[in-house]
């Protein structure tokens, strides 16, 4: 009975590891997202010139990213797991991109591509880094306690 | 009139007027709104119109960029030809001009940019206004060249959205609508090339789409070669341009003689479209 007890204490701390480690999960995706849009709308303002609301309509991947572009205008969140620093550098993507002429947003645009390439590098490593640490920890944890218990 | 893309304090003040009545908005950076009304100039206030610029709301920067924010769906790189040629047109047909900084680059004009103003042309259609035309830009059974002058803002487009509804349903017609104001003009025999310049509907459309006559609005000085080059095809041409008079037009270097049959002079009485002379190709007066 205690071994069985210990036995799920150990699964229930490896799934607490894996949801804590979640949000860099989550992190990593909204940068890729992030830098993959932005690497889109440079090519659309430079030759489709779709509207701002089509190309996010179309953009496919769904996720966080998508529900925030579309709807920070309206109720300004985003989600928990970004930095300020971070939440600030999308507003101000968000409340300047598509009111500045082609020349000066494909300017922004390029100059700001190199930075979200550098954000979504530093969250991969964060993920491969702090993900497994987690599931790792959680595990142990379990262990311990299937320990303390037997 | 397309009232959502002026900030809610404007547009509160814009519902209260007649809209059929309002013919221009002069939007300036730093002053109050301006506004043709009943052909009559006012400022825009809280309570809808005054002749005093005092107690009006002045216009500020944060103003100007939600209406150009507004008028391109938040997506101004899209529009950055149109803004090179000093416009934008709103989803109705209303035409913007705007003032602002022009940015150069060795191969020409970049964009405009710290916009100042934006100066609304609001388009108004008047049924039949060209039906007292049409029976002289006609000649045994087929349409002539016709050349439509007036100075900005007696009607020329107006007449020609309406002549182009007019004209016999056999005539294949084929719209230059260079800054969108056609956008509601549309029929069974009527095709449109949009955003283009005259020289591409000369050697694109006219090849391409067949008709038996075009439209071409407000011709400036390097359109009288593709206008040229159409009416030399065998097309009909009806066209606008701006002049005063016959001597004002004649005068102009750009002018070519011969190319039109007809000139058709508007009257500015306030009321768009009144014809005040119409000549024959050799400036002859038809009454």
């Amino acid at each position: 009975m205690r071994l069985f007890f210990g036995i799920i204490c150990c699964f229930i701390c490896t799934v607490f590891g894996i949801v804590l480690s979640e949000k860099y999960v989550k992190r990593c995706k909204f940068f890729k997202d992030f830098s993959c849009f932005n690497k889109r709308l440079i090519s659309e303002v430079s030759f489709g010139q779709k509207r701002l609301s089509e190309i996010i309509e179309d953009f496919s991947p769904d996720g966080d990213f998508k529900t925030s572009i579309s709807k920070f205008s309206s109720d300004n969140v985003l989600p928990e797991y970004l930095k300020a620093d971070e939440k600030a550098l999308f507003a101000d993507y968000v409340n300047g991109v598509g009111k500045k002429d082609k020349e000066t947003q494909l300017k922004e645009l390029n100059e700001l591509n190199v930075k979200l390439s550098g954000l979504s590098d530093l969250s991969e490593i964060e993920l491969k880094k702090y993900r497994p640490l987690y599931i790792k920890l959680g595990f142990l944890t379990g262990i311990a306690i299937l320990i303390m218990v037997i | 009139m397309i009232y959502e893309i002026f900030p809610p304090s404007i547009q509160n003040a814009l519902k209260k007027l007649n809209s059929d009545k309002i013919s221009e908005i002069r939007v300036r950076k730093g002053f109050p709104i301006t506004i043709k009304y009943d052909n009559e100039f006012y400022f825009i206030s809280d309570k809808g119109l005054s002749g005093y610029a005092q107690n009006c709301a002045v216009c500020t920067s944060g103003d100007i960029e939600y209406i150009i924010t507004a008028m391109t769906d938040n997506s101004l790189y899209a529009f950055n030809e149109r803004l090179k040629e000093g416009f934008l047109t709103c989803g109705d047909g209303t035409r913007c001009g705007i003032a602002g900084e022009c940015v150069y680059d060795k191969n020409g004009i970049v964009t405009v940019k710290n916009i100042t103003s934006l100066i609304f042309r609001v388009p108004h259609e008047i049924v039949g206004c060209s039906k007292k035309i049409i029976p002289f830009i006609r000649k045994e059974g087929r349409i002539l060249n016709t050349l439509i002058v007036s100075p900005p803002g007696f009607g020329k487009t107006t007449i020609l959205k309406d002549l182009v509804k007019n004209l016999p349903q056999r005539e294949q017609i084929l719209i230059c609508d260079e800054r969108g104001e056609f956008v509601n003009v549309q029929g069974k025999n009527l095709d449109k090339i949009a955003y283009s310049s005259k020289e591409y509907v000369f050697e694109c459309g006219i090849r391409s789409l067949s008709p038996s006559v075009v439209v071409f609005d407000e011709l400036i000085e390097k359109d009288w070669l593709a206008v040229n080059k159409t009416v030399l095809t065998g097309v009909k041409v009806i066209a606008s341009a701006h002049g005063y008079n016959a001597e004002t037009l004649k005068k102009n270097e750009y002018f070519i003689d011969g190319i039109f049959e007809r000139y058709v002079f508007l009257r500015g009485s306030g009321h768009a479209g009144l014809i005040e002379r119409i000549y024959d190709e050799n400036f002859k007066e038809i009454k």
